[in-house]
């Protein structure tokens, strides 16, 4: 069964003589069978037969060719011939340089580049995911408790006995008294202060102790000698 | 060929006078495909001379196990490469070289409207081959000019035979519809004879 689009794919390559041997009878044979595919053929050898004798007619002509090999004759006989074309200054040949750099290029074979690609690819979606795991720990987990050692100043503690009378009302009362007009005239009038009473009255409630205890210093620095 | 292995002896000797007289042999060839890469005759004969000097340096590396225009086309595919991964072309697409120097359409003896016709023509061929990428052109010159096959394209430039293949198809289809190439529907049984007897 003749497919014309399948045909014509292969009409190039029957123009250029690269079509298998065992495929080129059949193809032959379909191109006997059908017109179109045969027109094309045809357009196709012409397209080739122009170009080529377009590009035969662009050659230089005669003159052209002893000029040519008496300048490369010259350049071979030059002792250090330099292989780049055209003479650069030093800024330029590094700015060449860096673009050779820049554009060089390593030939990888397709399966190989396959590979890599997936490889990398991988590689960064590890990263990113190991990435935003981490970012996520950081903000869901709870506060951390952290115990530390904090010296504090030892409390000092000091004690104070202080004696307050229990009966305040009684208190106040005995302040007033001594407060009073009449006792503070009487102070006046009789010109005596009277320097044991508040000692007193402060001792008021104060029950002494029935024993007494008292320790004797026998001797003294006199009876020493 | 005896004299070319007698000069490529001479030559890895060190006698200039014997690759020059090698060179002569494949110049114009090397010259025709690099301006036709190029599309400028000075960077084509730049980049023919770079050939030559290398090929000099490296002659001694030539083991006799290919011919030796073989190996130079593999020194000038390698070239052709490294020129345009620098961008060492003075990006003078415009100028045609057909206007700076003589090419064989301009040799008398043709009529005038021939030449004109001609003219047209590779104008538009060059025009293609200035639209297509580098690596298409190189294909198409390497496959259409010298003849190597797919395989051997595809090894030297380091690509697959369907690449090669494919570059080469976009190539033709392009030249294809600037030229206009009309249906040759009263010669196609020739084409026919011919494709069955080889290109």
């Amino acid at each position: 069964m003749h497919n014309c689009n399948s045909t014509r794919k292969s009409l190039t390559d029957l123009a250029l003589n690269e079509t298998p041997h065992s495929q080129k009878e059949s193809l032959l044979s379909e191109l006997k069978g059908c017109a179109d595919c045969r027109e094309e053929f045809a357009a196709i050898r012409e397209t080739l037969r122009v170009s080529e004798q377009a590009l035969t007619l662009a050659s230089p002509e005669e003159s052209f060719w002893a000029g040519y090999h008496s300048r490369l004759s010259q350049r071979l006989a030059e002792p250090a011939a330099p292989i780049t074309p055209a003479a650069v200054s030093g800024t330029n040949q590094l700015w060449l340089y860096l673009k050779a750099i820049g554009t060089a290029s390593v030939r990888v074979p397709a399966p190989v580049a396959v590979v890599l690609l997936a490889l990398f690819f991988g590689a960064g979606t590890l990263i990113a995911n190991h990435w935003k795991r981490t970012v996520d720990t950081v903000t869901q987990s709870p506060p951390q408790v952290i115990t530390r050692t904090i010296t504090v100043p030892q409390e000092k503690l000091v004690t104070r006995i202080v004696y307050v009378e229990r009966n305040r009302s009684r208190a106040r009362t005995r302040h007033a008294e001594l407060n009073s007009p009449d006792r503070v005239a009487n102070t006046v009038a009789t010109g005596r202060t009277d320097t044991a009473d508040p000692t007193a009255m402060s001792l008021v409630g104060f029950k002494p102790t029935d024993q007494v205890n008292m320790k004797v210093l026998k001797g003294s620095y006199r009876d020493e000698r | 060929m005896n004299s070319e292995l007698h000069l490529i002896k001479l030559a890895q000797a060190g006698d200039t006078d014997a690759f020059c007289e090698l060179a002569r042999t494949y110049e114009r060839r090397i010259f025709s495909l690099a301006l036709h890469y190029c599309r400028d005759h000075q960077d084509a004969e730049d980049l023919s001379q770079e050939l030559w000097l290398r090929a000099y340096a490296a002659l001694t590396t030539f083991r006799f196990e290919s011919s030796f225009y073989t190996w130079l086309r593999s020194i000038m595919i390698n070239c052709f490469l490294n020129h345009r991964r620098t961008n060492a072309f003075r990006n003078r697409q415009q100028t045609d070289p057909v206007d700076s120097f003589k090419t064989q359409n301009d040799i008398p003896g043709a009529s005038m409207e021939t030449r004109l016709q001609n003219r047209l023509v590779i104008d538009r061929v060059k025009r293609v081959l200035m639209e297509v990428s580098p690596q298409q052109r190189l294909v198409f010159l390497l496959k259409h000019e010298e003849g190597m096959t797919y395989e051997e394209i595809s090894r030297e430039l380091g690509c697959s035979t369907g690449t090669v293949k494919k570059s080469v198809a976009r190539t033709v289809a392009r030249l294809r519809e600037e030229l206009g190439v009309p249906k040759a529907n009263d010669e196609s049984e020739d084409y026919i004879s011919c494709a069955a007897g080889g290109y």
